[in-house]
């Protein structure tokens, strides 16, 4: 068990194309942080190169209090499960778990407990005698994981795990990740381009783009705080909205004129917001903070405004509906007493309280 | 009989075949049906198809003369460059199936032009090196030689099978506690195996029906192999044809049994469901 930090990684190959850039952060010791980003945003080198199978260009890598940049990775004590489980074809399911101990040098003994223990604690002692390909998608997944939990490694390195796996069992899968965490307590650095994964399992999320870190805090924290538009756009499911607009005075307050709809921006961001009077500006509502008039809970600011009902999906527990407004479609979680009917025009009200603006060259979150 | 294929044209098609399996055989049949003869039936006219008696001494004799030494001699060239060439094969192979540059590409093409230069083309240049070298009438000249014609075959093939092999496999090896060696010999030859005893099984058939280097490079009678020693058999005035073909016989029979213990080898899916 070790906390792992990157200090001011980097990654150049040799086409001089930069896959990471310049990524500073910690893993707490037992921590479990999940890198999330869209494909090619240079998560996974991220993880090879704490695994020691990618050269660091520029940077240092620690693994407890030890930089680890020059370390062969069997060196490194780590584990990691591949996406493709990677289980070794010609030996049965035991000697794949075995096989990290027999190379350590293990006692015969030990190995055998320790090989039991993890078989038990992920249900497959009755696979040990089998080969990797007579087993299903979901045996194999808990083979990876409990070559990685015999070795009592200090840290378990995971790239995209649960890829492979039907919807059902990926989400089951997860649960049982997150309950081996709580029982293991290791250090777990996760990728993934599923952001509930990510919002689900991570302790810590650190989202990614273009070898970027655009942030990295709490599920709750990136979800509610977003640094900038792509981490909002990226975080939340169905994504948040974004208006194009402008932000006007009227009467000494401000209003986000949006296309086809205006609305009041609370006491509280004018501040903020003040330089931008005028200007091009984004703002950002998430589906959930979108109501039917009479149910909104934000009277205060009268930011309502006529939409059009698209499409009323209904999830039973909750209705998704997307409206139109102007030439812009929009996305709503609205609670079936709310009642949109498809084709009707209804009386919308923006939490705005909950809103985000953002600056529309910088993308920054301004508020 | 006719009712068995759905079609005058299948069962055409089906005669067809058996008239081009027969034009195959028939030289096969011929040389284990003369190999009973008598040194008399050979010879007379019309040849009989059939032996009218069965000659079993046409093979003891056979053995009883010079045949095992060279049969011994076939089998240290067989062997020599069967190891040398799988082992070096497997090395590069396997560094140019994980080298990632463009350059390999090139270097690949190389290989393949050097297959296809005929053997004979290299007997005059490797005969004068081996003479500088003072190799001439021993096993090695032979040896080098045929593992230099047998290699680039080899590593290309062996080079596909490594890219069949995820990298994953290895990285996770490493991460085991492996080196590279160590992840080389423990993962990647193991589930490379069934590749790796086809191309053994292929340069060991290359090396043992080798003709040209054998009787370039060893004018010694006591270092030359079963191929060279067959050709010996033929005489000046009068060739003992039963002899020849009985001989011919022991030299195939070797062959035959690589490959029908090789056949079982290829069809068991070594790697298949291993990953994903």
């Amino acid at each position: 068990m070790a906390k792992v930090v990157l200090e001011n990684v980097t990654k150049i190959y040799d086409n001089d194309f930069e896959a990471v850039a310049d990524i500073s952060l910690t893993a707490k010791d037992k921590e479990f942080v999940v890198l999330v980003g869209p494909s090619g945003c240079g998560k996974t080198t991220t993880l090879r190169m704490i695994a020691g199978l990618e050269d660091i260009s520029k940077g240092k890598v620690y693994i407890g209090d030890k930089v680890v940049n020059n370390v062969l990775p069997k060196d490194r004590d780590i584990a990691m499960v591949f996406q493709n489980y990677a289980l070794y074809p010609h030996m049965t399911v035991y000697d794949n778990m075995a096989f990290g101990l027999k190379l350590r040098k293990t006692p015969k003994e030990e190995i055998i407990q320790r090989v039991e223990e993890a078989a038990d604690l992920l249900g497959i002692e009755e696979l040990l005698d089998r080969k990797p390909k007579q087993l299903s998608g979901g045996q194999r997944q808990r083979v990876a994981l409990g070559r990685c939990i015999v070795r009592k490694p200090k840290v378990f390195l995971f790239d995209e795990p649960l890829s492979n796996l039907d919807a059902k069992l990926r989400v089951q899968m997860r649960a049982e990740i997150i309950k081996l965490h709580n029982k293991l307590k290791t250090t777990i650095i996760y990728v993934t381009h599923d952001q509930v994964e990510a919002m689900t399992m991570g302790d810590r999320i650190v989202v990614m783009k273009d070898g970027y870190l655009h942030q990295y805090d709490t599920p709750v924290e990136i979800y509610n705080n977003p640094t900038n538009k792509f981490v909002a756009g990226f975080i939340g499911s169905p994504s948040i909205n974004f208006f194009e607009g402008k932000l006007k005075k009227s009467d000494g307050d401000i209003v986000f004129a949006g296309d086809g709809f205006s609305v009041d921006v609370p006491d509280e961001f004018e501040d903020k917001l003040k330089d931008y009077a005028g200007k091009e500006i984004t703002l950002g509502i998430r589906p959930e903070d979108v109501y039917h008039k009479p149910y909104s809970t934000s009277a205060d600011y009268p930011a309502n405004f006529v939409a059009n009902v698209e499409v009323v999906e209904p999830l039973g527990s909750e209705f998704q509906v997307n409206f139109l407004v102007g030439d812009t479609t929009f996305r709503a979680r609205l609670e079936p007493k709310e009642e949109p009917v498809m084709g009707e025009d209804m009386d919308v009200v923006f939490d705005m309280k909950k809103a985000h603006f953002f600056d529309n060259k910088t993308e920054e979150t301004i508020v | 009989m006719l009712k068995k294929f759905k079609s005058r044209k299948k069962f055409m098609l089906f005669i067809i075949a058996l008239v081009i399996i027969a034009i195959y055989l028939f030289p096969v049949f011929w040389v284990i049906s003369t190999s009973f003869k008598s040194l008399n039936e050979t010879m007379s006219w019309p040849p009989s198809l059939i032996p009218s008696q069965l000659r079993w001494q046409n093979y003891t004799e056979v053995l009883e003369s010079r045949a095992f030494m060279h049969l011994k001699n076939s089998l240290i060239i067989g062997v020599s460059v069967t190891v040398l060439t799988v082992f070096f094969a497997m090395l590069t192979g396997y560094a140019l199936s994980r080298i990632k540059k463009k350059w390999i590409n090139w270097l690949i093409l190389l290989f393949l032009v050097g297959q296809m230069l005929p053997q004979i083309l290299m007997v005059t240049p490797l005969f004068m090196i081996f003479d500088k070298m003072g190799l001439l009438n021993t096993y090695w000249a032979v040896i080098l030689g045929k593992t230099g014609i047998a290699l680039p075959l080899a590593v290309v093939f062996l080079r596909t099978t490594f890219l069949s092999i995820p990298e994953s496999l290895e990285e996770a090896a490493w991460i085991d506690g492996c080196s590279r060696m160590g992840a080389f010999f423990r993962v990647v030859m193991p589930v490379a195996k069934t590749g790796i005893l086809i191309i053994a099984a292929i340069t060991f058939m290359f090396a043992w029906g080798d003709f040209i280097y054998s009787i370039s490079f060893l004018s010694e009678m006591s270092m030359q192999p079963a191929t060279v020693g067959l050709y010996t058999f033929i005489g000046a005035k009068i060739t003992k044809w039963n002899k020849v073909m009985a001989f011919t016989n022991v030299i195939i029979l070797p062959v035959i049994i690589i490959f029908i213990t090789l056949q079982d080898k290829i069809i068991k899916g070594w790697t298949s469901g291993s990953f994903k």
